[in-house]
């Protein structure tokens, strides 16, 4: 039970920084299994609120970056830990499929940025890309993770 | 720092542990294999519990059975043993206990034409 | 002096699972290196899309085949929260019993694998023989001994009678001198230190950096574990120690995994003491709510994390893996940097690599 008052605690304390750091910006909150708490925002928000977690309150683990064709556009998860999770939640839209890197900040996000613009077309502005990750030398450049391919399969 | 006397106090107990069990080899086919009751082997039908209702082949996760049916009460039931993970999924997906694994181990063929299994051939 | 570039895989003897690296050396030191993941990418995530949750289970055991147990679990966790499934007590006591196993016989078989990389085959014969009691005891557990397939949604499958309870306590006593031998000799022996001590050095600031997880980050003083940080029943009610030490080199990283492993064989005993009656599993509807989960677990290399999206059918809409190795290789370009040539076996073995997992 003490956990779940701490993170309750300490998110509030970050959600009053978020708000004062970013008056005129929306944040949407929501919570989540297991342990848990998602934070819409505007993609361009991404890269100053991870700044802010870095600084400010010492959250520089970033389990993952996930990527997600939601219909909608492509939809990026910045899954943090720092005792229970928080993720940051923004959506790109198909027509503007970039975000600025967050490796300068944090080196370790490189390989989950490489995967997100192999396997879902997103350009990450800034992160240095030495070739293909997972997929062969010989891939016919389209995107395995996007609905179209699904659709056509099923 | 290892010393002589160190390094024996080491090794005296390997060696006699060596030494008490024996080797552990067993020259398989020609020996006789023990396997625990709870292996997962080749899959085995008890027909006359069968229903045909294709909950197993919707479950299995290699896509190793196949229902190929005719009518309510004509249906028949292949298995294909090279598709298969040994997951037992099939097993705990059944509501009539008609499928199940044993603890045979399943040894391969050189024709993949001979793998091919009908475990269950209702004429309805 | 003139450079040289040394390819090393996709198969080499290094290496249990394909990675291509390109090392440039000038004399007998690295001065850069390449790396190519991708020779196991089975799309693993994509194929999960065309498959129902109940597939799944036994889709994501197949990522690896070391840590196999703890993918099924975190999916599991992560299916069952959005189902809103309670798994009883005795359900989650076998499943944390099985993950310790599994923790110990990775453990074992890294040991093994480390030792041969530095040329001390004894240890790896010796830690090799000792894995097979631990996978004997998970093969009559489970009915497999790398693949134990005892994840359900709901819970697991298998049970254990009191009988069979106590030839594993019987069984857990013949391990743990042995692996008490095998934690005194890389503590202890001067050839094993020589060949490990100073090499591969990654500070906290680095670890930090580079977000890695697992015995790689507590062997450089970052005390962070999922079983302690972010319990689960049972692991909430049980006594462990974890175990950090402040070196960053490859003996440091030797000696956490070999403490991690005395202290799993502590674990598996107290879970076997006190496990409590009841149903090992509830039995879970085939359709999933809409909804997502994030779902973190504390596999034998670090922390797996696990993301589920699901929009009503029998069918998951996404999910998402990342698994500790692919974390951990991103350190590997550092570890390398101006190294001596016969070091490279040790930092290649040190991260534990299991490209199974990275590649997915």
């Amino acid at each position: 039970m003490s956990r779940l008052l701490t993170q309750i605690y300490l998110f509030e304390e970050i959600f009053a920084a978020l708000q004062e750091a970013f008056p005129d910006a929306e944040f949407v909150v929501e919570d989540k299994p297991v342990d848990d708490t998602f934070l819409k925002l505007a993609p361009e928000k991404v890269r100053p609120v991870a700044e802010l977690l870095i600084e400010k309150f010492d959250i520089y683990h970033l389990s993952t970056i996930t990527g997600d064709d939601a219909g909608d556009g492509v939809r990026l998860l910045y899954h943090f830990w720092s005792s229970y999770g928080l993720t940051l939640d923004t959506l790109l839209p198909y027509d503007n499929l970039r975000i600025p890197t967050l490796t300068d900040l944090i080196p370790g996000a490189a390989f989950y940025e490489r995967e997100i613009q192999e396997m879902l077309g997103v350009t990450f502005e800034g992160l240095a890309t030495p070739g293909p990750m997972f997929l062969p030398d010989d891939w016919d450049g389209s995107f395995p993770l996007r609905r179209q391919r699904l659709q056509k399969s099923q | 720092m290892a010393s002589p006397l160190r390094s024996l106090a080491y090794l005296l107990p390997q060696l006699w542990r060596a030494l008490k069990e024996g080797p552990h080899t067993v020259k398989y086919p020609f020996d006789p294999v023990e396997l625990p009751a709870g292996y997962r082997g080749r899959v085995i039908i008890r027909a006359e519990n069968c229903r045909g209702c294709s909950m197993c082949v919707r479950d299995c996760p290699a896509f190793a059975l196949e229902l190929e049916r005719e009518g309510r009460d004509a249906y028949r039931l292949i298995y294909h043993p090279e598709r298969c993970a040994y997951c037992g999924q099939c097993e705990l997906s059944c509501n009539f206990d008609a499928i199940s694994l044993s603890n045979e181990f399943v040894p391969g063929k050189p024709d993949r034409k001979d793998l091919g299994v009908v475990l269950v051939n209702k004429e309805g | 002096m003139s450079k040289i570039t040394v390819p090393i895989g996709p198969q080499h003897p290094l290496l249990k699972e394909p990675l291509a690296f390109s090392l440039t050396l000038e004399g007998e030191h690295v001065i850069e290196s390449a790396m190519r993941l991708g020779y196991v990418h089975r799309g693993i995530e994509r194929l999960s899309q065309e498959r129902t949750y109940v597939q799944n289970v036994h889709l994501f055991e197949r990522v690896c085949g070391i840590c196999s147990h703890i993918h099924t679990t975190t999916y599991c966790q992560g299916v069952e929260a959005l189902l809103g499934l309670e798994v009883p007590p005795r359900g989650l006591y076998l499943r944390a019993l099985l993950c310790e196993l599994e923790r110990i016989h990775s453990h074992l078989l890294w040991l093994g694998v480390q030792a041969r990389n530095i040329g001390f085959d004894t240890i790896f014969m010796y830690a090799w023989r000792d894995r097979e009691i631990v996978l004997d005891i998970m093969e009559d557990l489970s009915g497999g001994r790398v693949s134990h397939a005892v994840n359900i949604i709901g819970g697991v499958r298998i049970d254990l009678t009191t009988e069979h309870r106590d030839v594993i306590l019987r069984q857990l006593d013949t391990l743990e001198p042995q692996i008490e031998t095998l934690l005194d000799v890389v503590e202890n022996e001067r050839s094993f230190q020589a060949r490990t001590r100073n090499i591969g050095v990654l500070s906290l600031e680095q670890i930090r950096r580079y977000c890695v997880v697992g015995p790689v980050a507590r062997a450089s003083g970052l005390d962070m574990d999922l079983r302690r940080d972010a319990p689960t029943p049972p692991y909430d009610r049980l006594k462990f120690r974890v175990p950090v030490r402040y070196e960053g080199d490859a003996w440091a990283r030797t000696m956490v995994r070999m403490l991690e492993t005395v202290e799993s064989v502590h674990l598996c005993r107290q879970i076997l003491t006190t496990l409590p009656d009841g149903p090992t599993s509830v039995r879970a509807k085939r359709r999933v709510p809409p909804g997502e989960v994030v779902s973190r677990a504390e596999a034998p290399r670090g922390e797996v994390i696990y993301y589920i999206r699901s929009d009503g059918s029998d069918k998951p809409a996404r999910v998402k893996v990342r698994t500790p190795t692919l974390t951990n290789l991103i350190t590997l370009p550092d570890q390398l940097q101006n190294i001596s040539m016969a070091d490279v076996s040790v930092v290649l073995s040190g991260v534990d690599l299991c490209i199974a997992c990275a590649d997915r």
